[in-house]
């Protein structure tokens, strides 16, 4: 059979092309990679920055530190094991601690339950039971708490478990003006005065942000000039020099 | 010296050895650490400038990733579990302490050129302080990215990890993965080519 050569070949996805640059593509799909980089070559160059034999990852390579002294590292492992002993239940987030403490409360109900199924008190022993536990409870109040305990709950989902959230602190578009740029530093000037700060974020400014670190999707609502770019796509947006002096860096 | 046949053990992989440090095995813990503290030690490194620091960092990222083992959830492999905690471990170390004071650029601060050329050749000595020289312009280049793309590409290059792992690491796409190591690269490329020409 003949391959049509008219037929471009088609465009690779980005998992395809990553899995060809980190090699665990073989046979006909690494063939067509190939094909698609040898027919689109300015594809193909911007794909070439993957390629393993990049001269900046060489670089980085020849330039890694010397091992630490086999004492530090011991020093380190050791403090690792007291820190946590070899054995210890990890902790659990706040998620396992409500599915335990519900799984404690379930099995609770359960035995009392099973106890009632099997020895029923008097009718009238259980109205007073009943009558007792509600008395002095205000029932509009335990449901609303209800109501907000559920709330609390609901929030805490979207929180991160190892970090903790903070504020994306940047000042609105029209707090501030841009001076110059220079690296991550910007100067702007905000109320007359010139101050430094750090340029942040990166596009799309209208989705989320995805920070490898606690700011993890961080929904940005303001960027001060759309149109003013850094070279590539950064849109600038600048942190409140107040949160600076505090010592946060983005 | 044999070579090892069927006979010898298989490696224990890393969910066996985690299983057994759940179960009291220190040595478990050992060979854990033995395996990944160089990559997490490379990352720590590149991120923070100096070998107390980075140390601080991997140990404090150890500590965090057993602690919240039940984050890891086996989605993504220990290793890049490990060093996501680790690098994020330093990033926080780096804005605690002030990034821009920590990274030293000096010579003599990264431990392994002047300190160590009285004991070299000079042929020996020579090569070490290009290589410091070349860390140093590769440090400051570094330190003009943006942290995202910063830490792609020192995931990337220095601890090796593949994109897949990058993404696994990060909790991003592949695409995006790519994405931030091209633009990392361009601006790395400009800013050395910059330096080297003026």
């Amino acid at each position: 059979m003949t391959r049509d050569r008219r037929q471009p070949p088609q465009e690779p996805t980005a998992d395809q092309l990553a899995a060809y640059f980190d090699g665990a593509l073989t046979g006909p799909e690494r063939a067509a990679v190939e094909a698609w980089l040898t027919d689109q070559p300015d594809a193909g160059r911007d794909a070439a920055f993957a390629d393993a034999d990049d001269d900046l990852v060489r670089a980085c390579q020849a330039t890694q530190p010397c091992e630490p002294a086999p004492d530090a590292w011991d020093a380190v492992l050791g403090r690792i094991a007291a820190a946590v002993p070899p054995g210890a239940p990890p902790r659990r987030g706040y998620l396992g601690t409500v599915i335990a403490a519900a799984a404690a409360t379930a099995a609770a109900l359960g035995l009392i339950l099973v106890g009632r199924a099997l020895w029923p008190a008097p009718a009238s022993e259980r109205q007073n039971g009943i009558a007792k536990l509600l008395e002095g409870i205000d029932l509009g109040e335990v449901l609303a708490q209800i109501e907000r305990d559920k709330l609390a709950a609901k929030d805490r989902k979207t929180v991160p478990e190892v970090d903790e959230p903070e504020p994306f602190p940047v000042l609105a578009p029209w707090q501030v003006r841009v001076i110059s740029m220079e690296g991550d530093d910007v100067y702007v000037e905000i109320d007359g005065q010139l101050v430094k700060s750090l340029v942040v974020g990166e596009p799309p400014v209208a989705e989320d942000v995805l920070l490898p670190t606690s700011y993890d999707k961080t929904k940005v609502v303001s960027a001060i000039d759309p149109e003013l770019r850094l070279d590539g796509w950064s849109v600038p947006m600048v942190v409140d020099p107040a949160v600076l002096a505090k010592g946060w860096q983005p | 010296m044999t070579a090892c046949t069927a006979h010898c053990p298989a490696v224990p992989s890393d969910e066996l050895l985690l299983g057994r440090f759940s179960a009291g095995d220190r040595l478990a813990l050992d060979e854990l650490f033995r395996r990944y503290r160089q990559p997490a030690y490379h990352v720590a490194y590149r991120l923070l400038g100096n070998e107390a620091d980075a140390l601080d960092a991997v140990q404090e990222g150890f500590v965090k990733a057993l602690t919240h083992l039940h984050g890891f959830q086996g989605r993504s492999s220990f290793k890049t579990w490990l060093l996501r905690v680790v690098s994020n471990a330093a990033l926080d170390m780096g804005r605690q302490r002030g990034r821009r004071e920590t990274v030293r650029l000096d010579v003599s601060d990264n431990g392994d050129a002047t300190s160590s050329a009285r004991l070299l050749s000079a042929d020996e000595a020579g090569k070490g302080l290009e290589r410091a020289d070349l860390r140093r312009a590769l440090d400051r280049a570094l330190n003009s990215l943006s942290e995202v793309q910063r830490l792609t590409f020192v995931l990337y290059a220095d601890a090796e990890l593949s994109y897949r792992e990058v993404a696994d690491a990060l909790g991003i796409s592949i695409g995006t993965v790519m994405s931030r190591l091209y633009y990392a690269r361009q601006k790395l490329r400009a800013f050395l080519s910059e330096r080297t020409t003026q």
